[in-house]
């Protein structure tokens, strides 16, 4: 299953903030694709397209399965099976706990409440976050909150997962272990996670398919696995500047 | 799940879990309720006993004054949830959550409402107790214009929640709108028959203008028309309508050209 996206066009009001940009992202086998760029590339933009929250002005946002052979309309199908997690400490509400955040979410989504908390149990115990079960979204560390987001994502059945610059506010051990915690989870619970980063030694190693955006435009797609300083010579060849 | 399951699994999660976060947000909570007590006083001080007495023909005025309040009061809660809803759940980055909920936005917001409404009728029990006890009056009459109101006003409520809905749309759209409703609130406060007796039309297209007198002659034991509980029905059914369609399509709005974010 692949999401393809074909002459994408957005505007904020009058603003054109992405042109023309074409994509593929193949979406029903594990691994992390990266969205790198600058600053007001427009990654959130596309994230949040990607999330079915927003639409495209112009140019089309597909979903193409090879088993149907036929491709249909993105946004009920994220609707369903996307979970956009925002930058910064955002994302779950304040005064609940990840246990109570779930439920919530999952009511919303219709989904069966008892089946979501078994498996928000159960990838808690793999990876270790049983202490963030019953704690207060709004008395956790940005680490942490990034990981009660993940496991809320996961556990409310998200086949898709978006996350916004999540290394935003982190130390470099934190940056590690929140990738570590990434992988991890799109490997063992086999979903598709697409992370956005304007750095790339956040982005070396563990992400599989690379997209660099600036200004609006897709620059490059590349589906492989880079080291740190491939990606940097990548990253300073495109944008032209150090990283 | 079968649609009627999920409904109600929605419904009973949104009421637990908007009660938990208004417990833990009790300080912000009260604060709303020193604010709803002012306004009662300034409108017992201001307001003319004798008008409202000489007007409706009885000694009661001061609890047909209550009724007109509680009236604007939990109008005015209904009214606020959707502006509210919008600007605190932007800024907590879960509107985006709740937008690719199953069930429309609006439905989540006007069950969300409930929980603020049951809130509401608990503190306007404890001021009404206080105004029978300040006055003289039977507990038992108080009860009684509570329960008038708490039944009346489910339907004025859902017109002034359609007035809420529309604001909610600017606040989509022009992120922050909330004191323009503040402001309403009060113009209408001052001239609905709140305080005053009911002597205008005009009166009527506000949602609860028809209610109050409705509840007023109810309380009062006299005949209500039937012509006035339909026109009271209608005009609150209208002004949802109008709500939900402005809402929905800044919805769309939003969709296309916003990005529902607010910092
Ligand atoms: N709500 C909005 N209204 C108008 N313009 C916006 C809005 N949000 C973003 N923009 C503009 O759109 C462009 C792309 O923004 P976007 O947030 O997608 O960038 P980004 O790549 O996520 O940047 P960052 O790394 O800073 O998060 C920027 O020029 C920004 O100023
Ligand atoms: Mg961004």
């Amino acid at each position: 299953m692949k999401i393809i996206g074909q002459e994408i066009t957005k505007y904020y009001g009058k603003n054109q903030v992405l042109y023309h940009c074409n994509f593929e992202i193949t979406s029903n086998q594990p691994g992390v694709t990266g969205l790198i760029g600058p600053n007001g590339a427009g990654k959130s933009t596309l994230m949040r397209m990607l999330g079915g929250i927003t639409e495209p002005n112009a140019g089309k946002l597909l979903i193409e399965n090879k088993s149907i052979s036929n491709a249909y309309d993105y946004s009920a199908w994220a609707q369903r099976n996307s979970y956009y997690v925002p930058t910064g400490e955002r994302g779950l509400r304040n005064k609940l706990s990840t246990k109570d955040n779930l439920k919530y979410f999952a009511a919303l989504r219709g989904k069966f409440v008892p089946k979501c908390l078994k498996l928000l149990y159960d990838t808690a115990i793999d990876f270790d976050a049983e202490y963030l079960i019953d704690k207060e979204f709004d008395q956790m560390s940005t680490g942490q909150k990034k990981k009660s987001e993940l496991m809320v994502a996961v556990a409310i059945g998200a086949r898709l997962l978006l996350l916004d610059e999540p290394s935003n506010g982190l130390d470099i051990d934190s940056q590690a272990n929140l990738m570590q915690f990434i992988q991890n989870i799109s490997n063992g619970n086999n979903k598709k996670v697409i992370v956005s980063s304007h750095d790339p030694s956040l982005l070396a190693n563990v992400v599989s398919q690379y997209i660099f955006i600036a200004d609006g435009h897709i620059l490059k797609t590349l589906n492989k696995s880079l080291d740190e300083l491939e990606l940097r010579q990548i990253y300073q060849h495109l944008y032209n500047r150090g990283a | 799940m079968t649609k009627l399951s999920s409904i109600l699994s929605m419904v009973k999660t949104e009421l637990e879990m908007e009660a938990k976060t208004r417990y833990k947000y009790l300080a912000s909570t009260l604060s709303d309720f020193v604010i709803f007590t002012l306004a009662y006083i300034a409108v017992l001080f201001f307001a003319d006993v004798t008008v409202i007495n000489q007007s409706y023909h009885t000694n009661d005025g001061t609890i047909l004054i209550l009724i007109g309040y509680m009236f604007w009061n939990v109008g005015v809660v209904a009214m606020d949830i959707s502006t509210q809803t919008i600007e605190s759940d932007s800024r907590a980055g879960i509107l985006e959550t709740e937008i690719q909920s199953r069930f429309p936005l609006w439905v989540l917001i006007m069950v969300r409402s409930w929980v603020t409404n049951l809130i509401t009728f608990g503190y306007l029990l404890i001021i009404s107790l206080i105004t029978a006890i300040v006055i003289g009056q039977s507990v038992l009459s108080l009860l009684n214009a509570i329960l008038l109101v708490m039944l009346l006003s489910s339907v004025s409520n859902l017109g002034m929640f359609g007035i809420g809905l529309i604001f909610g749309a600017g606040s989509l759209i022009f992120k922050s709108i909330g004191q323009w409703a503040t402001l309403l609130q009060g113009i209408i406060l001052i001239f609905a028959n709140v305080a005053i007796p009911y002597t205008t039309w005009i009166q009527a297209i506000l949602p609860f203008g028809l209610g109050i007198e409705i509840a007023r002659s109810l309380y009062l034991q006299r005949d209500v028309e039937w012509i006035t509980v339909l026109v009271y029905i209608v005009i609150n059914v209208i002004l949802l309508c109008i709500g939900l369609l402005i809402f929905n399509i800044a919805l769309q709005h939003e969709r296309k050209y916003g990005s529902f974010e607010r910092f």
